[in-house]
C-alpha cells in the first residue's frame, strides 16, 4: 500500500530543525545505485544521466526498532530538491505529489514474522527488512548540470532522529558539435558475439586460402568497438538490462528494464530511468519503432519504452507499450506476441471462446499514484478484458497479421502507424521460415502461422513508416533467435537467424546511405552459449548420418579443417547447412548434450502418424539420445546459457567514429546522445 | 483502497511466482516411457468410448488476425473423453504436464513467456496426483482423459493460460506414479 507523505512531509521539516545529529546508517538501499553509497569510494561514478534525463530518487530506510519515518529530504548538492513544505504551490506543488512512503501495510499475521517483512502474497515489501522499513522516493527527477553531484538522504523519525545515507551520480555533458544524427538505428543481434558473427561469415561468403570471399553486411561498417556488457547485479547479464543498459545510460539488474532494483513487490513501481526514446522524443519530437523477430513483450523490445521489474509480466508489458505511446514516440511495433494482445474475457467457465489470450490480471499493471503524477503517464488498468489490437488501431496504428497484410498496409502509401505481430508468441526462425518459403511448410504450418515476413522485409517497412516523421526517430530491430537457438545449442538455426539478422543491417545500411543524416550501430545485448568454431569435419555429411556416435573423432582441428563451403541459393540462404566437411561449433557454457553434428530436424509429419522417437527431439539434452555423442556440460539444466565475454560492435553514418576502443555498454547512450542532440563534426 | 489492496495482492503474487531466471525444477527423465504412454508404431483407433483429438482439431489454422478461434470439432468434445498424441513439453508442473504437437521445452533460462509454444498446447492433469511432478517422457506419447474447453492455468507456469485442459484417466495417472519411483 502506497501513502502519500504531505503532512508527514511538513511534519518531518519541523522536526527537521530539531533533529539530533545523524544516527548510524540504517539506510539499506539509496538510488540511483552509487559506489560512494555501497562501499564510501566516490569511484567509479555508477550512476550517470543526459542533461535533463529523468530518473526516480529513492530510499530504503530501516529505522530502529519501535520508530517510524515520518518525513524526508532529498538532497542534491545539499539544496533540498523534494522540498521544503510548505512548497510554493501549496498543495498542489507538483513535487508533492511526486513523493511517497511505501511501508507494510499487508496484513501483520501474513506480512510480518519476527519483527521482519516475509515477502509473502498479498504483501508489500520484500522479504527479510525489519518491519518498521520505510521505502521513500522521489519520481521524475532531473539535473542539467554537467560533473558529480553529491546525493543525500535525510530520513526522520518519529523521535526526532536523522538517518543520513550519500551517494552521487553524474550528468555527462552534452557539447554542441556540428550536425546532429536525425535517426538512430540500433540493431540488435540477441546473444552475438564474434564467433556467432564469423560463423555466418563462414557460411555465407566461404573462405579461399585463407581471406574471405565477401563480407557480411555487418563487416563493412567502418568503425568497430569491443563492448563490456555486465549487468548492475552480475557479470552475466540476461537480455532485460542487456538492451536495457544500451538506451538508458545505467545499469539494471537482471530481469529487469528501465528501472533500478527496490525493495517493494510490486514490479512497476520501481524507480524509472528515461529511456533514449522517451528522452529524444521529448527532446526533439523523434518516434520510435521497435521490430523483433521473437514476442513483442520479450526483454530486449521492452527495454526501450517499458519500466518493470520483472520482464515475464506480458500483459503489463504490451499495455504500457501503447499506454506511454505519448511519452515514447512508439509509431512502429513489429513482431510475434498476438496472445498478450487478444481480449481475455476471464474465468474459467467452459466452454467459454478460447482465442487463445494470454492477458491475465496477474502480469498486468496500475503504477502508483507518485510515478503518474510525477512522469504524466496513464495509471494502467487491470484489464485482461482488453482488446489491445482493436486499441492501437483505434490509436491510428495500421495493423497488420501476417506479411499479406504487412504488404498490404502499404497498398495505399506509407501508414502513419504500424503494428504487426506475425506469431503466437515468438516468430518462427529463419530455418523455418525459408523452409516453408521452399515448399517445407510443417513447421510454420503447425504454429498456425504460415505467412510470416522475415526480418529483413520487416524493417524495411519498419524504416519507411518511421521515415515520415521529420523529426527523426529511433529504430531498435533485433534478431532475437539468435540468442533461444544458442541456448538451445541448434548451430544450423542460429547460424541462419544471424544471416536474416545480416540482410536487416543491409536494409538500415542502405536507408542510411540515402539518409546520411542517420547513425546506424550493430551490437548485441550478451554472448550466448560460449559459441565456437573449432574446425571442421572430416568426413561427409552422409558419414555423419551413418554413424552418429562419432563424436570428437570426426573434428578436424586446424589445417584438417580447411575451409568449409556452403552454396547460398537466390533466397539468400544456404541450400543445406548440412554439407560436407561442415563447420563445426562447440560450446563454452554448454548444458550436458548428445552431439552428432546433424541439422535437428523438427517432425515433419502429422503428430498423429507416429514415427520413432529418435525424429522427435524434446531438448537438447535428449534430441541425439542414443544418436550422438555425449559431451558434458558446464551448466545445469538442458540449455546452453549466457556468457561474460566482450561482444563486438559496428557502427556506420553519422557519428560512427565515436564507436571505438573498449567501452561499457552504457556509454553507447552517451555516444548516441552527443551525436543525436549534441551533433558531430 | 480495497481495489488497491486487491491490485497489491495481485502484482505481488506474480511477483514472488515469476522469475526469468529460474530453471524449473525438473525432475530426471523417465529412463522408459511406460508402455501405456509409448507410442512406437502407427496407433489403431481409439476404443469405441473415446474420441481422437488432433492438436490441428483446436483451433482452426492458419490463425486468424485477431487470434485464435476454435473448430467445431473442439467444441464436440468438450466433456468427452479423447486421446491425444503429441509431445509432453519439458517443463516442470506438479500434478500435471505439458502436450504439444512440437517438441518444446518451457522454463527456460532467458526466455520467459516469450516461447516456442504452439498455440495448441494442452495442458494435461492428474486428478488424484497433485504432488506428483513427472519425469519427462521423450519422444510421441498418447495420452487419454476427458476433455476440458476452457482456460486453464498452472500455479507452476504462471502467467500463462491454456485454452484447454485434459484430465487424465486415472489409471494412466496410477502408472505414471509408479514409473516415476
Amino acid at each position: 500500500m502506497r501513502r502519500m507523505t504531505i503532512s508527514r512531509l511538513a511534519l518531518g521539516t519541523a522536526l527537521g530543525l530539531l533533529a539530533v545529529s545523524g544516527q548510524a546508517a540504517t539506510v539499506s538501499r539509496l538510488t540511483p545505485p552509487s559506489e560512494l553509497f555501497a562501499s564510501g569510494t566516490p569511484d567509479p561514478i555508477i550512476s550517470r544521466f543526459l542533461p535533463g534525463q529523468r530518473f526516480d530518487l529513492q530510499a530504503t530506510v530501516q529505522p530502529d526498532a519501535g520508530e517510524t519515518i515520518v518525513g524526508f529530504q532529498f538532497l542534491v548538492d545539499g539544496s533540498w530538491i523534494n522540498g521544503p513544505l510548505p512548497l510554493g504551490g501549496g498543495a498542489d506543488d507538483s513535487r508533492v505529489a511526486r513523493n511517497s512512503t511505501v511501508t507494510e501495510t499487508g496484513a501483520a499475521e501474513t506480512c510480518i514474522r519476527d519483527g521482519k517483512t516475509t515477502g509473502a502474497a498479498g504483501c508489500v515489501l520484500a522479504a527479510g527488512l525489519p518491519s518498521n522499513t520505510a521505502v521513500l522516493s522521489f519520481r521524475a527527477y532531473s539535473n542539467y548540470t554537467a560533473g558529480v553531484h553529491e546525493f543525500k538522504l535525510i530520513a526522520r523519525t518519529n523521535s526526532g532522529r536523522a538517518i543520513n545515507a550519500t551517494g552521487n551520480f553524474e550528468v555527462v555533458g552534452i557539447t554542441p558539435d556540428g550536425k546532429q544524427a536525425k535517426n538512430v538505428i540500433i540493431l540488435l543481434g540477441d546473444g552475438m558475439g564474434a564467433s556467432h558473427r564469423t560463423a555466418a561469415r563462414i557460411m555465407a561468403k566461404g573462405y579461399a586460402q585463407g581471406k574471405a570471399r565477401g563480407k557480411l553486411a555487418m563487416d563493412t561498417f567502418p568503425y568497430s568497438g569491443q563492448v563490456m556488457t555486465a549487468s548492475l547485479n552480475s557479470i552475466v547479464t540476461d537480455s532485460a538490462p542487456g538492451m536495457a543498459n544500451y538506451v538508458s545510460g545505467n545499469k539494471a539488474n537482471n530481469n529487469e528494464e528501465g528501472v533500478f532494483p527496490d525493495d517493494t513487490l510490486a514490479a512497476f513501481d520501481n524507480p524509472r530511468i528515461e529511456y533514449l526514446s522517451e528522452y529524444l522524443h521529448m527532446l526533439q519530437g523523434k518516434s520510435l519503432g521497435i521490430v523483433t523477430t521473437s514476442d513483442v513483450f520479450d526483454a530486449t523490445p521492452a527495454a526501450n519504452a517499458v519500466h518493470t521489474a520483472l520482464r515475464g509480466n506480458g500483459t503489463g508489458i504490451v499495455d504500457q507499450f501503447l499506454d506511454e505511446r505519448n511519452k515514447t514516440g512508439l509509431t512502429v511495433l513489429l513482431g510475434g506476441g498476438r496472445k498478450w494482445f487478444l481480449p481475455n474475457a476471464g474465468g474459467a467457465t467452459s466452454p467459454q471462446p478460447a482465442n487463445g489470450s494470454q492477458r491475465t490480471g496477474r502480469s498486468d499493471y496500475v503504477l502508483p499514484a507518485d510515478i503518474v503524477r510525477g512522469w504524466d503517464v496513464a495509471p494502467g488498468k487491470i484489464d485482461p478484458e482488453r482488446d489491445l489490437i482493436g486499441d492501437f488501431v483505434a490509436a491510428g496504428f495500421a495493423y497488420a497479421p501476417d506479411n499479406t497484410g504487412l504488404n498490404a498496409a502499404f497498398a495505399r502509401g506509407t501508414p502513419d502507424k504500424l503494428l504487426g505481430l506475425f506469431a503466437y508468441s515468438n516468430m518462427n526462425v529463419s530455418y523455418d521460415k525459408i523452409a516453408a518459403r521452399r515448399g517445407s511448410r510443417d513447421v510454420v504450418d503447425a504454429f498456425g502461422f504460415p505467412d510470416q515476413p522475415m526480418l529483413d522485409d520487416m524493417t524495411d517497412k519498419a524504416l519507411k513508416v518511421l521515415a515520415r516523421n521529420p523529426n527523426g526517430f529511433v529504430a531498435m530491430i533485433e534478431g532475437a533467435s539468435i540468442d533461444k537457438q544458442a541456448h538451445l545449442m541448434d548451430t544450423d538455426r542460429w547460424i541462419h537467424d544471424v544471416l536474416e539478422f545480416d540482410r536487416a543491417v543491409a536494409v538500415a545500411k542502405r536507408f542510411a546511405e540515402s539518409n546520411p543524416d542517420t547513425i546506424v550501430i550493430v551490437t548485441a545485448d550478451h554472448e550466448c552459449s560460449g559459441a565456437s568454431i573449432i574446425g571442421a569435419a572430416t568426413v561427409s555429411a552422409a558419414q555423419l548420418e551413418v554413424d552418429k556416435l562419432q563424436g570428437k573423432n570426426v573434428v578436424g582441428l586446424y589445417e584438417a579443417a580447411k575451409f568449409p563451403r556452403y552454396t547460398m541459393a537466390a533466397d539468400g540462404y544456404p541450400v543445406t547447412t548440412n554439407i560436407n566437411n561442415k563447420m563445426l561449433i562447440g560450446y563454452g557454457a554448454n548444458a550436458d548434450r548428445y552431439e552428432n553434428w546433424l541439422p535437428s530436424a523438427f517432425p515433419t509429419r502429422d503428430t498423429q502418424q507416429p514415427f520413432p522417437p529418435t525424429q522427435s527431439p524434446a531438448n537438447p539434452s535428449l534430441r541425439n539420445k542414443d544418436q550422438g555423442a555425449l559431451i558434458t556440460g558446464q551448466v545445469a539444466g538442458d540449455q546452453a546459457a549466457h556468457t561474460g565475454t566482450d561482444i563486438p560492435l559496428s557502427a556506420y553514418g553519422l557519428g560512427a567514429s565515436n564507436f571505438s576502443g573498449t567501452f561499457d555498454n552504457t556509454d553507447v547512450f552517451f555516444k548516441l546522445g552527443q551525436i543525436a542532440v549534441g551533433g558531430v563534426k | 483502497m480495497v481495489r488497491r489492496m486487491v491490485v497489491a495482492c495481485l502484482l505481488s503474487a506474480v511477483s514472488a511466482l515469476a522469475a526469468a531466471h529460474q530453471h524449473a525444477d525438473l525432475p530426471p527423465a523417465l529412463k522408459r516411457t511406460p508402455k501405456a504412454f509409448a507410442v512406437e508404431r502407427q496407433l489403431g483407433a481409439p476404443p469405441h468410448d473415446v474420441a481422437e483429438l488432433r492438436f490441428a482439431d483446436v483451433f482452426k489454422l492458419p490463425v486468424g488476425p485477431r487470434g485464435l478461434e476454435p473448430t467445431e470439432r473442439l467444441a464436440e468434445l468438450d466433456g468427452r473423453r479423447v486421446r491425444l498424441v503429441g509431445y509432453m513439453v519439458q517443463a516442470g508442473v506438479d500434478g500435471g504436464f505439458v502436450m504439444s504437437p512440437l517438441p518444446a521445452v518451457l522454463g527456460d533460462a532467458d526466455e520467459g513467456l516469450a516461447d516456442d509454444l504452439p498455440p495448441s498446447a494442452v495442458l494435461v492433469e492428474m486428478p488424484g496426483q497433485a504432488q506428483l511432478r513427472s519425469g519427462h517422457m521423450s519422444g510421441l506419447i498418447q495420452v487419454t482423459g476427458r476433455l476440458r474447453v476452457g482456460s486453464a492455468e498452472s500455479a507452476d507456469l504462471p502467467g500463462r493460460v491454456f485454452p484447454l485442459r485434459l484430465e487424465l484417466d486415472p489409471k494412466l495417472g496410477k502408472i505414471l506414479r509408479k514409473a516415476n519411483k
